[in-house]
């Protein structure tokens, strides 16, 4: 069954602790000039069944790679990811492949992410019959019932990639990740490629099928007005580190950490009357080189001494509302 | 005639062994001094094609086949290369959106910006450096002096936009041309970009011709707004009433598409279908076969232009009597 009966309380999908990913790059004579650059530092957060967890925030925030880290595509490491009570971190390779059927993934890039080579019901059909999704005989029609249910036409089944605009690859990229009926799908700028009367469909596909197959999203952007629209609740990266979580309501109606604040009132908007703007001065710091105390400090229009010297705890500043900053 | 810029009835195509695509279709537009005029659009509707086409410097297989481009009483689209290059870069310049395929990376940026000086105004290499230090300052580079002889790599992007921008207003052009500037970079850089541009025109007196898909850059900085679709200007006019009053079924498609700030809404409100390619462009209007209201008259003849507060390109709005039905517009 495709439709399975609703949980009354929400149950942890996806838990993620302490999840660290860093990358050592080897400088000068024969790599003496040793660096790391920590992509993720430290974050830890957890995600409903059911839900859309949004993850916003600027490039270089490790976003992607936190992404990628728990769909264990780049080893972490350190940290723990539970899906489902799986600790995913000490599987072999193997059971792995076993359990990206449960976990799918969505890219940003519709151009780089579908063979070229072979027809679109030909990729999709191998992928159902690798995880033995359905019957062999019956993948013919279960494939093109999918691409129906993402937009396409049953006729497009023997069509090329290039055939596609970028919207449609995208519904390809969808019924995809799709076919193997997973219970959660991580989706990497999925919607960020698109002009917006695409992306505005490709939004309103995404939480149909959100309902219809009982989907639990991890929902990763740079846009804040996309995340708002998806999510149930919101997590804020900078420079590797979650610096504020809530639900969406929360978030945006008072947000707390001064980073959420200015990138708030960073965006252009349509129809709007002129808004006082914290334009932050200067740019994200090196991800090799983070400021000490408070990693915001340096471009932080509020910090004070304490924020050079200490680093602010992530903790709960309201009823599920959590901010790592000494002053919110 | 306050006109900086007036584009008139500007058509551009493409031509190739197997014949012809048109791609620009009969636009006109015209830009004030010290005015910004923003043409914006989705992918492939010919805001780019158009901006390049301002600067004279149309992709190979590109031509003009009718119109004019007006800059200062003169018409520009016919000028031979060279005649152009005596006014690219010093009278009007151009910004991209990607600094970095835009900068030359085997040149210092210090070269790259003084070079635009020495060859427009032929002054000495000393008195060059100097004025190209001035501008990196004036363009927000901390320590211009040092960073002169670095290299664009060493730059992030929101630095190489700034690079951009000095070598592009250093000769003080009475129009710049922004082919999505801010595109490439996080909103937070994007916001600084912005203003820096704002500062500088106003500095300058400087006219703005600023290309972006971006609704919401387009509300907060334009003084006029040109929307296109797919080759064609729909709609054009005051930026505050054209977005508070959206005329054509396509601007008011796209601006409700936008995922909302303010408001919560279960489902976006779509335009159905994608953009038609250029050799299958529809007779008439070219929207017509994602329009909810199109009508028989909209697939077979070109919309008339009708002036009402601000210009819209739509038999909608037409007072003949469109086949004797008249649709309600208000429930666009």
């Amino acid at each position: 069954m495709l439709i399975k009966s609703e949980t009354p309380e929400p149950e942890k999908i996806l838990e993620v602790k302490d999840l660290k990913k860093f990358f050592d790059i080897k400088q000068g004579f024969v790599g003496l000039g040793h660096q790391t650059v920590r992509a993720v530092d430290d974050v830890s957060f957890f995600v409903n069944k059911g839900e859309t967890l949004g993850i916003v925030g600027e490039s270089g925030c490790g976003k992607s790679t936190m992404g990628r880290s728990i769909l264990q595509l780049q080893k972490p490491t350190d940290g723990s990811v539970l899906f489902e009570g799986i600790e995913l971190t000490k599987l072999k390779n193997g059971q792995i492949r076993k359990l990206r059927k449960d976990i799918q993934m969505v890219f940003q890039d519709p151009f780089g992410s579908l063979n070229p080579r072979i027809t679109i019901g030909t990729m999709l059909r191998e992928i159902v019959n690798t995880h033995h999704v359905v019957n062999k005989t019956e993948s013919k029609s279960y494939v093109e019932e999918l691409l129906e249910q993402v937009g396409l036409k049953k006729s497009y089944y023997d069509r090329y990639a290039h055939e596609f605009s970028g919207g449609q690859r995208q519904r390809i990229s969808i019924a995809r990740a799709l076919a193997v009926r997973p219970k959660l799908i991580v989706c990497d700028e999925a919607v960020s490629a698109l002009d917006v009367s695409v992306q505005a469909q490709i939004l309103n596909l995404l939480q149909k099928l959100k309902k219809d197959y009982e989907l639990t999203y991890l929902f990763i952007s740079h846009d804040l007005s996309v995340i708002k629209h998806v999510s149930d609740r919101v997590a804020v990266m900078y420079l590797g580190q979650i610096v504020e979580l809530a639900s969406k309501e929360e978030i945006f109606e008072h947000p707390l950490h001064p980073y959420l604040r200015a990138l708030l009132s960073a965006i252009p908007l349509v129809n709007q009357p002129k808004r006082e703007r914290i334009i932050l001065s200067g740019e994200v710091p090196s991800p090799i080189n983070i400021p000490e105390g408070c990693r915001f400090h340096t471009r932080c229009p509020f910090a004070k001494d304490l924020c050079k010297q200490k680093v602010p705890a992530f903790e709960q500043k309201k009823d599920g509302h959590w901010a790592a900053c000494h002053f919110a | 005639m306050n006109d900086i810029l007036s584009v008139n009835h500007l058509s551009i195509g493409f031509d190739h062994s197997y014949g012809h695509t048109s791609v620009i279709d009969d636009i006109s537009f015209n830009i004030e001094k010290g005015q910004t005029l923003c043409i914006v659009g989705e992918s492939g509707c010919g805001k780019s094609l158009t901006s390049l086409a301002v600067m004279g410097l149309l992709p190979s297989g590109g031509r003009i086949h009718d119109g004019q481009i007006v800059y200062k009483g003169q018409d520009i689209s016919r000028k031979s290369q060279k005649e152009l290059s005596e006014i690219r870069g010093k009278e009007i310049s151009m910004i991209f959106q990607e600094p970095m395929t835009a900068l030359n990376p085997l040149h210092s940026i210090g070269y790259q910006v003084s070079e635009v000086l020495r060859v427009h105004q032929k002054v000495s290499k000393h008195e060059a450096k100097e004025k190209a230090i001035e501008m990196l300052r004036l363009v927000g580079i901390p320590s211009p002096e040092k960073r002169f002889a670095q290299y664009p790599h060493e730059l992030s992007g929101g630095m190489r936009q700034r690079v951009m921008i000095a070598m592009a207003l250093i000769c003080h052009p009475g129009l710049l041309v922004a082919d999505e500037p801010t595109t490439a970079l996080d909103v937070t850089i994007q916001a600084q970009i912005l203003e820096l541009i704002q500062n500088l025109k106003s500095q300058f007196d400087m006219a703005l011709l600023l290309i972006t898909h971006d609704l919401g850059v387009v509300s907060e900085t334009a003084d006029k707004v040109v929307v296109m679709y797919a080759g064609q200007v729909v709609e054009y006019g005051d930026t505050k009433e054209l977005f508070t009053e959206p005329k054509h079924p396509y601007t008011k498609g796209l601006i409700n598409s936008i995922p909302k700030m303010d408001e919560d809404t279960e489902v976006l409100p779509t335009i159905k279908g994608s953009v038609p390619s250029p050799d299958e462009m529809p007779m008439g209007c070219r929207f017509v076969t994602r329009c909810p209201f199109a009508m028989e008259i909209c697939s077979k003849i070109k919309p008339p232009k009708i002036t009402d507060g601000h210009e819209v390109h739509c038999w909608l709005y037409s007072s003949e009597d469109v086949k004797g039905e008249n649709p309600s517009v208000d429930k666009v």
